[in-house]
């Protein structure tokens, strides 16, 4: 028998019963909605964060049901969230994260709980993002941020950390300016302190395939080639190219094409990235980056002043330097290969 | 509900410019967030589609498509003896009882609801009140329904006791204005059964958007006003003064119930549903973004052809031949200050084609007022299109809607006798549509898009630097063009209005060589 709900959940409820009604009355009218799985809903994802927001502030518990219900009514039907959910780490980041967070959610349930969707939503359909490190950097920063411009900032880093690489620059922006107690904590350096942030912000700065965490060691041995990445796949699969791609440096980015389609790549040591663009970018497209690089039929790679052969692209059919990372194609993969000095 | 709310464009357009990377994307997603910043935000036109959708999805079951819109061929079917057609249109097509409400709500005009009871009327009038922003029992407790006892303080407000027993002057007397009067929509039920005295109140409401009692003036701010009626053909409690009338900007008909849509009227009972209720808060427009959405509408560009068209129609019908012995008095306006029946001026037959003459289908002309409305919806219609330029689509489906109440049908024309035109003594929509594809085909007929040395002339006008010598082949122009017109056995009212501007014009140039002549 499922456990009765709280004196706060049930008064909340009872003040909105009539709106929440015609939301859900509304919602099943265009969407497979379940009254008893959504019932469920209320009571395993909705009522503890009521019940969290309601201990911090009790007069907040109304406008945080109210707002909850909407909000999952609207994903519950996108099947964005609760059982049926495509991506679960939605699901999971909403049920631990936002009871943790009952100061911010009394101040604006609205805002922070689509702030949690949307961030778990873009890792949880990124390849390669871990939407689990960005819930548990939360969980640690979360309760320490004062409002929600600061949960935001602290989220966008923590995001970086987690893979989305397109974020880089406003991510390392705003962790220097962030309280450096907080930042080195969504960035997963717990144990750094405070004052020693800053230095290993520059040196992952300087070099984007060099991580906070290998900063902290010191600095590295004699530089090297390294295959530092894949990113994208066959459409078939749930990537992006109906076949195998080609890359091009274009306005100092490197750029991938396949079908008349063409994408930006982001990448870093946290991540690798394809943007999709409505159009080819602008610019002619270069022979090479800012430094001379290649890769020739057996493999064989120059980049940034090394040379290095990688069996992995023998054949390569096209090849692409924004001055950091060489990204390359071959024949027979719909994936990009990533190239960097180590 | 937010989820409700389409978030593929409603109307898709051709693709404009790139956009740009934006670190604010990491917020957007399938949770709708008011704080992703302002690129987050959709157009006004945009999301003005958005709640047309929500309204016809899940608030007001009115499945039709009455207002047609064509990209393209559209396919047709015949039905009955009548062979009345059924058009399948080829582009985004709308329901007149949706639509122009919402186009009301935007322009701040004010729109009648018309048609039998219980078919959502008032709900559709609380709904643009809910999108203006304003809570539901906020909505609900300003409307102002329309009963026979209806005086003038339920409709404004009252004196204050204390002040009238104490007050000395007018001036010391305070007014408790009623509140709906501060709101910017405006809902008045039944208005055909206010009684008249306080018809005239709200006349003054309407007109000039203030209210006056005892010596005080209470200004209201811009308003869209939502009138219903049962029967709006004098069915009320009482007649509607014209003035009144002549206020109403656009006339929507409620259409009937489809039974064939009784299962969602089955499921909002079990439910308990009240869909104004529920308005999902991403298509609740601010008082900002109603006046920048107005702004918007007022830049759509009515083209010239198109506007050429519209004045070539409206020439049709105030033009009356028997009713002055001068040129300019040729019009109904006259004939109805005269008190003359139009029957008896009628009986004096010029011997001209009457059911050719669009004028004759008509007892009046229409208003500069009412042109002004036309062209202000038409832009609406356009804009909410996701057009920056109205279409002759746009004139052809709206014109109509704004026509309604003003121009009144004489029944007694021979049109109306004409094989399959008396269907068009009553479905008025229609029949100003027709009266609007036949002046269409005249203008087509007279191929003034290409030719049209009246407006050659108006465009030529002007006397700055104009010299004596081009000044008079100017007047000579004018005269022989005149002469020409004056060639044609029949007149009719777009050649009486061509004829009067150039006398305008002629008389423009005369006084100039009169200054010139004068000029020391």
């Amino acid at each position: 028998m499922a456990e009765a709900l709280s004196p706060a959940v049930q008064g909340a409820l009872a003040a909105h019963r009539q709106r929440c009604n015609d939301l859900f009355a509304a919602a099943r009218r265009g969407a497979d909605l379940d009254p008893a799985a959504f019932q469920a809903w209320v009571r395993e994802g909705i009522a503890p964060a009521v019940d969290a927001a309601a201990a911090r502030r009790p007069a907040a518990a109304g406008a945080v049901l109210a707002a909850l219900f909407e909000r999952s009514l609207e994903l519950v039907a996108q099947r964005v969230l609760g059982a049926g959910a495509r991506e679960p780490f939605v699901t999971e980041g909403w049920l631990r994260l936002l009871p943790a967070l009952p100061a911010l959610l009394a101040d604006d349930p609205g805002a922070l709980s689509a702030a949690v969707v949307n961030v778990l939503h873009r890792l949880a359909t990124t390849e390669g993002a871990q939407p689990q490190e960005w819930i548990a950097a939360m969980l640690r920063a979360g309760p320490g941020c004062a409002d929600q411009a600061a949960f935001r900032d602290l989220g966008l880093v923590a995001a970086w950390r987690a893979g989305l690489a397109q974020y880089r620059d406003e991510a390392l922006s705003l962790a220097r300016r962030a309280d450096p107690r907080l930042a080195r904590i969504a960035l997963g350096l717990d144990g750094v302190a405070p004052e020693a942030l800053a230095g290993l912000l520059e040196a992952a700065a300087a070099d984007p395939w060099r991580s906070l965490e290998e900063a902290r060691e010191g600095p590295w041995g004699e530089p090297r080639l390294a295959l530092v990445g894949r990113v994208g796949a066959f459409s078939g699969f749930g990537g992006q190219f109906p076949a195998p791609p080609l890359v091009e440096t274009r306005g100092g980015a490197v750029h991938a094409r396949c079908g008349g389609r063409w994408w930006r790549l982001c990448a870093d040591c946290y991540g690798a990235v394809l943007l999709r663009r409505d159009a080819a970018p602008a610019g002619a497209p270069a022979a090479a980056g800012r430094e001379a690089s290649s890769v020739d039929a057996s493999g064989a790679v120059r980049h940034r002043g090394l040379d290095a052969a990688f069996q992995e692209l023998g054949g390569a059919t096209s090849c692409a330097s924004d001055g950091v990372t060489l990204a390359a194609t071959i024949a027979t993969s719909h994936a990009i290969y990533l190239v960097a000095r180590r | 509900m937010e989820h409700r709310v389409s978030e593929a464009p409603t109307n898709p357009h051709p693709a404009g410019e790139q956009p740009r990377f934006d670190v604010a994307d990491l917020y957007r997603g399938p949770a709708a967030d008011a704080q992703a910043g302002p690129a987050a935000a959709v157009p006004l036109d945009e999301k003005l589609r958005q709640a047309y959708l929500w309204i016809v999805n899940y608030a007001v079951i009115s499945p039709y498509y009455d207002l047609e819109f064509n990209d393209g061929p559209a396919a047709s079917y015949a039905f009955g003896d009548s062979q009345t057609r059924l058009t399948l249109p080829s582009a985004q097509s709308y329901s007149s009882f949706v639509l122009l409400p919402l186009l009301n709500l935007m322009v701040r005009r004010r729109c009648l609801l018309v048609g039998g009871p219980g078919r959502g009327k008032t709900a559709s009038a609380i709904l643009m009140g809910v999108l203006a922003g304003y809570p539901l029992r906020e909505v609900k407790r300003a409307i102002q329904h329309g009963q026979p006892q209806m005086t003038l303080a339920d409709l404004l407000g009252n004196p204050l006791p204390a002040d009238l027993v104490g007050a000395e002057s007018m001036e010391q007397i305070r007014i408790a204005w009623r509140r709906w009067l501060s709101m910017r929509v405006k809902i008045i039920d039944e208005y055909n059964r206010i009684p008249t005295r306080t018809q005239s109140a709200l006349l003054t409401l309407m007109a000039d958007n203030y209210a006056e009692m005892l010596d005080h003036v209470y200004e209201c701010p811009e308003a869209a006003w939502y009138l219903t009626a049962n029967d709006d053909a004098g069915g009320g409690t009482y007649q509607v003064i014209e003035a009144l009338r002549d206020r109403i900007d656009v006339v929507v008909k409620a259409l009937h119930f489809n039974p064939r849509f009784l299962g969602d009227l089955l499921a909002r009972i079990e439910e308990g549903f009240h869909p104004e209720a529920a308005v999902p808060p991403q298509i609740v427009f601010t008082e900002a973004e109603i006046d920048r959405a107005n702004a918007e509408i007022l830049t759509v560009a009515l083209p010239k052809p198109l506007r050429r068209r519209l004045e070539f129609f409206a020439s049709q019908f105030e033009f009356f031949e028997g009713a002055g012995a001068q040129f300019e008095y040729m019009t109904k306006d006259t004939l109805k200050l005269s008190g003359v029946d139009l029957r008896t001026v009628l009986a004096q037959d010029t011997g001209k084609d009457r059911v050719k003459d669009l004028g004759s289908q008509t007892r009046n002309g229409f208003s500069v007022r009412t042109l002004m409305t036309a062209l202000v919806f038409v832009k609406a219609t356009a804009w909410f299109r996701g057009n920056r330029e109205v279409q002759l689509q746009d004139l052809r489906q709206v014109v109509p809607f704004v026509l309604h109440d003003k121009l009144a049908p004489h029944h007694d024309s021979p049109f109306f006798e004409q094989p399959g035109n008396a269907v068009l003594r009553v479905d008025r929509i229609s029949w100003i549509r027709r009266l609007f594809d036949l002046s269409c085909a005249e203008y087509d007929r007279l191929d003034l898009d290409r030719s049209d040395p009246v407006g050659a002339l108006s465009e030529e006008f002007t006397v700055v630097g104009v010299t004596e010598r081009e000044a008079r082949a100017r007047l000579v122009k004018i005269e022989r063009l005149l002469a020409d017109l004056a060639k044609g056995r029949k007149l009719y009212g777009h050649l009486h209005d061509d004829a009067l501007k150039l006398k305008y014009l002629h008389q423009r140039y005369s006084n100039y060589l009169r200054w010139l002549a004068t000029r020391p």
